[in-house]
C-alpha cells in the first residue's frame, strides 16, 4: 500500500495540479463524486447495521411474543411447542439471518440493502398475519419503508413494495383473513394497500432524492475546498522550497541576511547569518547596537558611516567591508551590502535590507596571494640582483680586454692591425650587448623593456653590423652583402641598439646555417609617410632552410625549428623570440618564407621616426661630380655585383661589371676601343680563375690603365701581404661587406681632393655653407630666450648654441629664477627643464601661467621643456603641465632649432642655412674611448656644432662636477634618500649626455629610474659600476681634451673610413 | 469514464448498480433461492392458521344427561374451551362481542373449559380461566375429564353449540375466521342469526383452535351419549 504522501502527490499529479494553478475543475468533479459515493457509501453502510441490528432485535422480540402469547399448542392434556414459536425461531431466523449476514459481511452493497428490505417487508407480512391481518400492524409496512428511507436510495424502497404488494395480492386471494383480517376480500384490495404504500414510497423517494442532492452539493463544496486546500498547500510547498532553497543558496554562499526597519528600529538576522559567527539563531538580541558592538574596532566608526552615508542617500548602496567578532573571540572578515528598499515621501529611510557576505576564506587567500607575490618578488629581485652581479663580474673582465685593446691600438699599429684590433673591441661590445640582452630578456618577460627613442644613423649601423660578422661569414667562405634603397631615411629616431640586436640574430642565424653561398641584407621603406618610416630589413641566405612544418616554432623562447640543429648549429633558442619581441615594440614584426634545401629569408619590420631637418632620404646626388667616370666592378658573385653597381650608379659613376678576370679584361679592351673611362676597379680578391691579385696584375698590364685606381675587395680572413698588394698594383684594402659610406669615402680617397670638393659641394652641403643671418625678430633686434637649467654644462652647451643661432640667451638655475626672470622681462621663450632644485618645470611653467592669468606679464611666453628621461609619456605629461613642446636631453642641435623656429615662426631654411655652417672641420671624428669608458667626441661635437672650444669647456666642467655629483649620488644612496637619488642622478645623466658619456649616461639613467621603481636594492650595484665607469672616464679626460682642436676635430683619431661603433 | 457507459441510460445504469450487485453475482441465485424457502415457510405459517379443526357432530337437541347449569326454555350458548388454548383467546373476545350484540335475546352464556386434576396446567382457575370469568353473564363451567365437551360431541376449543329454548341446536361451529384470529366471522353471523332466530336451519362454521380431545375419542363418547340419551 502506497503512504499518504506519496498518494498525495500522484493524485497531485493525476490531476495536473501545476505550480500555482487553479483547481482543476475535472478533478473536482472526479473528487466530488468520489467524496458522494464515499458519503453515500458510508450511510448505506451505517444504514445496513442498523438493519441489522433491527432486525435481530425483531427476531427476538418475535420469539419473546411467541413464547408469551402462544408457547405451546395443547391436544387435551397434552401440549407441545406452538407452531408460532417454531415460526417465530426457525421461520424468522431463515428471513433474517441472510440479511443480517450480509449487513455484517457485505455492507454497503445493493444487494444487501435488497435483502434487507425484503426481510423487513417479510416480517411486517408475518406480523400482519399472526395478528389476523389487523390493521394497526399494517404500519410496521410503513415504519419499515420509513427506515429503509435510511439509505437514501429509492431502489429498496421498490423492492420492498413490490414485495409489500406480492404478499398483499398472493395472501388477498388465498388468505385474505391473514392480511385484511376478512374472509372474503376484494381481489384487488391489495391494490389499495399497494397505493398507499407507494403513496409513501413516493415521498420517501421524493426526499431521498432531495437528500442525495444536498449530499452531492455538500461533496462539490468538499471537493472544491479540497482543491483550494490542495492548491494552498501546493503553494505553501512551492514557497517553503524556494525557501529553502534560497536558505541552502545563502548557506552556500556564505550569506548571512539581515533586515531592518529603521523606523521602528526592528532588526532581523536570518539563521545563517548567526551561524556564520559561531552562534545559535536569537542567541544575541537582533539590534543595531548588537550589531555594532560585534564589529571591530577599527572598522566600526568606517562602516557605521558607510550605513549612515546610504540612509542618508548619499551613496547607491551601503558596501564595506569588515571585520566581525565571532562567538569564540576569532574575528572574522565580513563584506556587508545592503539597500534602502523603502523610504518615506520625506525621504527618510524605511526599511533596509542587505546580506553580510563571509570573505574571510577571501581575505586569507589575499593574505597568502600577497606573501606568495612577496615570495616571488623577492625570488625575482634575487634573479635580477643575481643577473646584475653576473653582468658587472663579466663586464669588469671584458672592460680589461677592452682597455689593453685600446693600450695596444695606442703602440701605433698599421691599418691591418687597427682593424683586428676594431674587431676584437667590437667583440668585446657584443659581448657586453648580449649580456645586456639578457637582461633584456629578463626584462622581455617581465614587461619592463623600454624602447629608447634617440637618433642614430641607420646606414652606420647596419655597416657595423656587418664589419663585426663579415670575419665569421669569410670564415665560411660566405658572400656577405647588403644594399639600401635610396629611400630609407638616413638618420632617424629610434632604438639603435635594439635594430643591431635583431640584425646581428638575423644575420648571425643566417651565417650560422648557411654552408655556401650568400647572406644579403637589403633594406628598404615598407612604408613612408612625412613623420615616421616603416622599415623593411631583409635577411636572405642560401642556407639549409626550413621545413614549412616546423617555421612556427621558430619565434618560440628556447625553442628551434629542429633539435638536430640545436645539436648541429647550437645557440640557445632566445634570439630569435628576443628579436621577434623587439620588432614588436618597435612597432613591427617578423615574418620568414623558407624552403628546406634553397634557403630563408626573414623580414623584419620596425618602425621609426625621421629626424626633422635631415637630408630627405632618397634626394638625388649631384651625378656631374663623376661625369666621364667609369668603375670596373669585378666579381663572381652576381648579388655583390649588382649592389655595388647601384652605388657607384646613385653617384654618378658608370658601371661596368665583370664575373671574372677575362671578362674585365674584355670589357677594358672595349673601353679602349672608345668607350667611357674606366678610372676605378673595384675587384673581388676571390674568384675562379685568376684572383683578384692576378686580375690586378694583368690590368696593370695594360698601359692605358696603369693609372686607373685599383680596390682590392677581400672576403678572407687572412689578408694578402702588403708586399703581394704593392706588386700586384692595388690602391686600397677593402674587406668585406662594403657598406655605401666606406666605400664611397674610399673612391673618394682615390680618385683625389677635387672630386671630394665637389661631392661636398652638392645642394644640400652647400646650403649649409652658405653665411648664416642672425635670426630677427620681426620687431627688429634679436629673439629673446629663457634656458632655464641647473645643469652647468647642460647650461652651457644650450647657452653656446642659442647664441651661435643669433638668439639673445639668459639662463635661469631654477624654477624660482626663471619664473622671476619672466616677470621682470620679457622673453619670447622658455628652454624649461624639467627637474631642477627648489622648483621644478612643471610648478615653474605654472606660476608663469597664473602671471599670465593675471595680467601681471602682458604677453606669455612659449615654453619648450627639456628632459632627460626620454621616456614613453613625457611629452604628454609635459604638455599637459601646459608646456608647448618637448626636447629630450642631451640636446640635438637640429631637433632643438626645428622645434624653436616651429614655435616662433621662424623660417625654417634660415636656421637650416645657420645651422654649422662655417664649422664643419673635414671628416667626422672616430669615438674615443678612453679606458673603456665612452666618450663619443664625434657626437660630442656635433652636439656643441663642432665647436672644439665649447666641447673643451663642456668637457672641463664635467670633469670638475661629477665628482661631485658622484659623492653626492653616493651619499643619498647610502641614506636611501631617493628624492636626492633621482635628482643628482638625473643630474648626472645629463651632463654625461652632453658630453657624449653614453655610457655614464646610460648608467645614472638606470640608477634614476630604479629609484624611481622603489628598486633600491639594485641601485648600489649600478652605483658601482657607474662609479667604474666616471673614473676611468674622468681618467682619460685630460687628454680627450687636449686632442680636440679649436676648429672641432678629433686628434685622437683621424680614419674615417674605419669607424666601428 | 469509458463512452460505451456515458451513452448508457441513466435508468439502465440505475436499475444495474442499484438492484443487481455490482460484483458476485451468484447473491442473485442464492437470494432467489432464499425468497423460494422464505415463501414456502411463509405458506405453511399461513395454511396453519387457515387449517379448521375436524368437524363434530353435536347432538341436535340438548342431551338429557348434560350437566351443564342451563335453564330450561332458554336460549343457551355454550362454548367448549381449552383453557391454555392461544387461539381461544380470540374466539372468546369474538363471542363476547357476539353476546353484546344479541344480548336483548336473553339467551345464557355457558362457557365450558377443560379441566383435568392430574394437570396442573389445567387446574381450574389457570389459563383463560381469569378472562372467561370476566365475561359478563356467562357461566363458567369446570369439564372435569372433558365429560361434557364429549357429551357435546365437540372437540375443538372454541367450539360454540347454540341450543335454542326448545333445545334444538340451531348453531354449530367456530367464531373466528382462522385460527386466533379476531375479527368478523361466517360464525359469528351464523350465530347471531341463530340467536335472533333469523334462519331457521342449523348452522356450522369451522372453528380454529386446540383439540380439547382427540376426535376419536369424541366420537365414541357422542356415540355412547347418544345411545345413553
Amino acid at each position: 500500500m502506497k503512504d499518504p504522501e506519496t498518494m498525495r502527490e500522484s493524485r497531485l499529479l493525476s490531476i495536473g495540479l501545476g505550480p500555482m494553478d487553479a483547481p482543476d475543475q475535472g478533478w473536482v468533479r472526479a473528487r466530488a463524486r468520489e467524496l458522494f459515493e464515499e458519503s453515500q457509501d458510508t450511510i448505506y453502510c451505517r444504514a445496513d447495521r442498523l438493519f441489522g441490528v433491527l432486525l435481530v432485535v425483531q427476531y427476538i422480540v418475535g420469539i419473546a411474543l411467541a413464547v408469551w402469547l402462544t408457547p405451546r399448542t395443547w391436544i387435551g392434556t397434552s401440549s407441545q411447542p406452538h407452531i408460532h414459536l417454531i415460526a417465530a425461531v426457525g421461520l424468522n431466523a431463515l428471513v433474517v439471518v441472510p440479511p443480517v449476514l450480509l449487513a455484517w459481511l457485505q455492507p454497503g452493497r445493493p444487494v444487501t440493502r435488497h435483502a434487507i428490505a425484503i426481510a423487513q417487508m417479510i416480517q411486517s407480512a408475518l406480523l400482519i398475519h399472526l395478528t389476523g391481518g389487523r390493521i394497526e400492524t399494517h404500519f410496521h409496512v410503513f415504519a419499515s419503508l420509513a427506515v429503509l428511507a435510511f439509505y437514501r436510495d429509492w431502489r429498496p424502497l421498490i423492492t420492498a413494495t413490490v414485495v409489500v404488494a406480492v404478499d398483499h395480492f398472493l395472501r388477498g386471494i388465498w388468505y385474505p383473513q391473514s392480511v385484511y383480517g376478512i374472509i372474503t376480500a376484494s381481489p384487488y384490495r391489495w391494490i389499495e394497500h399497494a397505493c398507499w404504500v407507494l403513496l409513501e414510497v413516493a415521498f420517501l423517494v421524493y426526499s431521498s432524492k432531495q437528500s442525495i442532492g444536498e449530499m452531492r452539493k455538500i461533496a462539490d463544496r468538499q471537493a472544491q475546498l479540497e482543491g483550494e486546500v490542495e492548491q494552498r498547500k501546493q503553494s505553501n510547498e512551492q514557497i517553503e522550497s524556494q525557501r529553502e532553497r534560497l536558505r541552502l543558496a545563502m548557506r552556500a554562499g556564505r550569506l548571512g541576511l539581515w533586515d531592518w526597519d529603521v523606523a521602528e528600529d526592528e532588526l532581523y538576522f536570518s539563521e545563517q547569518y548567526y551561524e556564520m559567527l559561531g552562534y545559535e539563531p536569537g542567541e544575541f538580541a537582533p539590534s543595531f547596537e548588537a550589531w555594532r558592538d560585534l564589529l571591530h574596532p577599527e572598522d566600526c566608526d568606517r562602516v557605521v558611516a558607510s550605513a549612515e552615508a546610504h540612509l542618508r542617500g548619499e551613496t547607491s548602496i551601503h558596501s564595506a567591508e569588515t571585520r566581525m567578532r565571532r562567538k569564540d573571540g576569532v574575528w572574522q572578515w565580513i563584506h556587508t551590502l545592503g539597500e534602502v528598499v523603502h523610504r518615506a515621501d520625506d525621504g527618510s529611510p524605511g526599511r533596509m535590507i542587505g546580506v553580510h557576505v563571509d570573505i574571510d576564506h577571501v581575505k586569507r587567500a589575499e593574505q597568502s596571494l600577497a606573501e606568495a607575490r612577496d615570495a616571488a618578488e623577492a625570488a625575482s629581485r634575487a634573479k635580477s640582483e643575481f643577473l646584475a652581479t653576473m653582468s658587472h663580474e663579466i663586464r669588469t673582465p671584458i672592460n680589461g680586454v677592452t682597455g689593453m685593446l685600446e693600450l695596444l691600438e695606442s703602440t701605433g699599429p698599421n691599418p691591418q692591425q687597427h682593424r683586428y684590433i676594431d674587431a676584437a673591441r667590437t667583440s668585446a661590445d657584443t659581448l657586453l650587448t648580449l649580456i645586456n640582452d639578457i637582461l633584456d630578456f629578463s626584462k622581455i618577460e617581465a614587461g619592463r623593456l623600454e624602447i629608447e627613442h634617440s637618433q642614430f644613423d641607420l646606414e652606420q649601423t647596419i655597416e657595423d653590423t656587418m664589419a663585426m660578422l663579415s670575419e665569421r661569414a669569410n670564415r665560411k667562405g660566405l658572400e656577405l652583402t647588403y644594399s639600401i634603397r635610396p629611400d630609407v631615411h638616413k638618420v632617424m629616431l629610434g632604438d639603435q641598439h635594439r635594430l643591431r640586436q635583431v640584425l646581428l640574430n638575423l644575420i648571425n642565424n643566417a651565417i650560422k646555417f648557411t654552408e655556401k653561398g650568400e647572406v644579403v641584407v637589403s633594406v628598404e621603406a615598407a612604408a613612408d609617410s612625412p613623420t615616421h618610416q616603416t622599415l623593411q630589413i631583409n635577411v636572405r641566405d642560401t642556407g639549409v632552410g626550413i621545413a614549412s612544418d616546423r617555421v612556427h616554432r621558430l619565434f618560440k623562447s628556447f625553442s628551434q625549428a629542429d633539435s638536430s640543429m640545436t645539436r648541429k648549429f647550437g645557440g640557445s633558442g632566445l634570439g630569435l623570440a628576443i628579436s621577434k619581441r623587439l620588432c614588436e615594440l618597435m612597432g613591427g614584426s617578423i615574418e620568414v618564407d623558407s624552403v628546406e634545401g634553397i634557403g630563408s629569408i626573414f623580414r623584419a619590420t620596425i618602425g621609426v621616426e625621421k629626424v626633422q631637418g635631415d637630408v630627405e632620404a632618397g634626394a638625388q646626388a649631384d651625378t656631374s661630380l663623376f661625369a666621364g667616370h667609369a668603375v670596373l666592378i669585378v666579381d663572381d658573385n652576381a648579388t655583390t655585383r649588382q649592389v655595388m653597381e647601384q652605388l657607384v650608379t646613385q653617384w654618378g659613376l658608370k658601371a661596368l661589371t665583370a664575373a671574372g678576370a677575362d671578362e674585365a679584361c674584355e670589357l677594358l679592351g672595349r673601353e679602349s676601343d672608345g668607350g667611357e673611362r674606366v678610372t676605378l676597379g673595384l675587384v673581388d680578391m676571390v674568384m675562379p680563375g685568376d684572383d683578384g691579385l692576378a686580375l690586378c696584375r694583368r690590368i696593370r698590364e695594360r698601359p692605358e690603365h696603369r693609372d686607373m685606381k685599383l680596390i682590392l675587395c677581400n672576403s678572407r680572413n687572412v689578408p694578402p701581404a702588403e708586399d703581394a698588394l704593392h706588386e700586384a698594383g692595388c690602391d686600397l684594402l677593402l674587406n668585406k661587406p662594403i657598406g655605401p659610406s666606406r666605400l664611397f669615402d674610399s673612391i673618394m680617397k682615390l680618385v683625389g681632393p677635387a672630386v671630394a670638393e665637389r661631392v661636398r659641394a652638392q645642394p644640400g652641403e652647400r646650403a649649409r655653407a652658405a653665411s648664416r643671418e642672425a635670426p630677427r625678430h620681426p620687431a627688429g633686434g634679436h629673439w629673446r630666450i629663457l634656458l632655464a637649467e641647473d645643469n652647468p654644462i647642460n647650461q652651457m652647451v644650450a647657452r653656446e648654441l642659442l647664441e651661435a643661432e643669433g638668439f639673445d640667451v639668459t639662463t635661469a638655475a631654477t624654477g624660482a629664477e626663471a619664473v622671476d626672470a619672466v616677470r621682470r622681462e620679457p622673453f619670447d621663450l622658455v628652454l624649461m627643464d624639467c627637474q631642477m632644485p627648489e622648483m621644478d618645470g612643471f610648478e615653474a611653467t605654472a606660476r608663469i601661467e597664473a602671471l599670465h592669468a593675471s595680467g601681471e606679464i602682458t604677453a606669455r611666453p612659449r615654453i619648450v621643456a627639456l628632459t632627460a628621461n626620454a621616456m614613453h609619456g613625457d611629452r604628454e605629461r609635459c604638455l599637459e603641465a601646459g608646456m608647448d613642446e618637448y626636447l629630450s636631453k642631451p640636446l640635438n642641435r637640429q631637433q632643438m632649432l626645428a622645434t624653436i623656429t616651429r614655435l616662433l615662426g621662424r623660417d625654417k631654411d634660415a636656421v637650416e642655412a645657420g645651422a654649422d655652417g662655417g664649422r664643419v672641420a673635414g671628416d667626422a671624428p672616430a669615438p674615443l674611448e678612453p679606458g673603456g669608458a665612452s666618450i663619443c667626441v664625434e657626437d660630442l661635437l656635433r652636439q656643441c656644432m663642432n665647436n672644439g672650444a665649447l666641447a673643451r669647456r663642456v668637457l672641463s666642467t664635467f670633469n670638475q662636477t661629477s665628482p661631485d655629483d658622484l659623492a653626492a649620488l653616493r651619499d643619498a644612496v647610502e641614506r636611501g634618500d631617493k628624492m636626492k637619488i633621482e635628482m643628482t642622478a638625473h643630474k648626472l645623466k645629463g651632463g654625461a649626455a652632453q658630453v657624449a658619456a653614453e655610457r655614464v649616461s646610460r648608467l645614472a639613467g638606470e640608477i634614476e629610474e630604479l629609484s624611481r621603481q622603489d628598486e633600491l636594492g639594485f641601485v648600489q650595484g649600478k652605483l658601482d659600476e657607474l662609479h667604474t665607469e666616471v673614473e676611468q672616464m674622468l681618467g682619460a679626460l685630460p687628454g680627450v681634451i687636449e686632442g680636440i682642436t679649436v676648429n672641432g676635430a678629433g686628434a685622437m683619431r683621424s680614419d674615417a673610413s674605419e669607424r666601428i661603433g | 469514464m469509458p463512452p460505451e457507459v456515458e451513452i448508457r441510460p441513466r435508468i439502465v445504469e440505475a436499475l444495474v448498480t442499484g438492484f443487481l450487485p455490482r460484483r458476485g453475482l451468484l447473491l442473485v441465485p442464492l437470494l432467489a433461492v432464499w425468497l423460494g424457502v422464505v415463501a414456502l415457510g411463509a405458506h405453511w405459517l399461513y395454511a396453519y392458521g387457515s387449517e379448521p379443526g375436524p368437524g363434530a357432530d353435536p347432538p341436535a337437541t340438548l342431551p338429557a344427561g348434560h350437566n351443564l347449569p342451563l335453564e330450561p326454555g332458554r336460549g343457551a350458548v355454550v362454548m367448549f374451551m381449552h383453557p391454555q388454548c392461544p387461539c381461544t383467546r380470540a374466539s372468546l373476545r369474538e363471542i363476547e362481542r357476539v353476546l353484546a350484540r344479541v344480548q336483548d335475546a336473553g339467551v345464557q352464556v355457558v362457557l365450558v373449559l377443560l379441566a383435568d386434576a392430574d394437570v396442573p396446567s389445567l387446574a381450574r382457575g389457570g389459563g383463560l380461566w381469569p378472562m372467561a370469568e370476566r365475561l359478563g353473564g356467562a357461566t363458567v363451567v369446570s369439564d372435569e375429564q372433558a365429560g361434557a365437551t364429549r357429551t357435546f360431541g365437540v372437540s375443538i376449543s372454541g367450539h360454540v353449540l347454540y341450543y335454542d329454548g326448545a333445545g334444538q341446536l340451531r348453531f354449530s361451529g367456530g367464531v373466528t375466521a382462522s385460527r386466533g384470529h379476531e375479527g368478523r366471522s361466517y360464525g359469528q353471523t351464523a350465530l347471531e342469526h341463530a340467536v335472533t332466530g333469523v334462519g331457521g336451519e342449523m348452522a356450522e362454521a369451522p372453528v380454529y383452535g386446540c383439540p380439547i380431545i382427540t376426535p376419536a375419542g369424541v366420537a365414541h363418547e357422542a356415540a355412547e351419549a347418544a345411545g345413553g340419551s
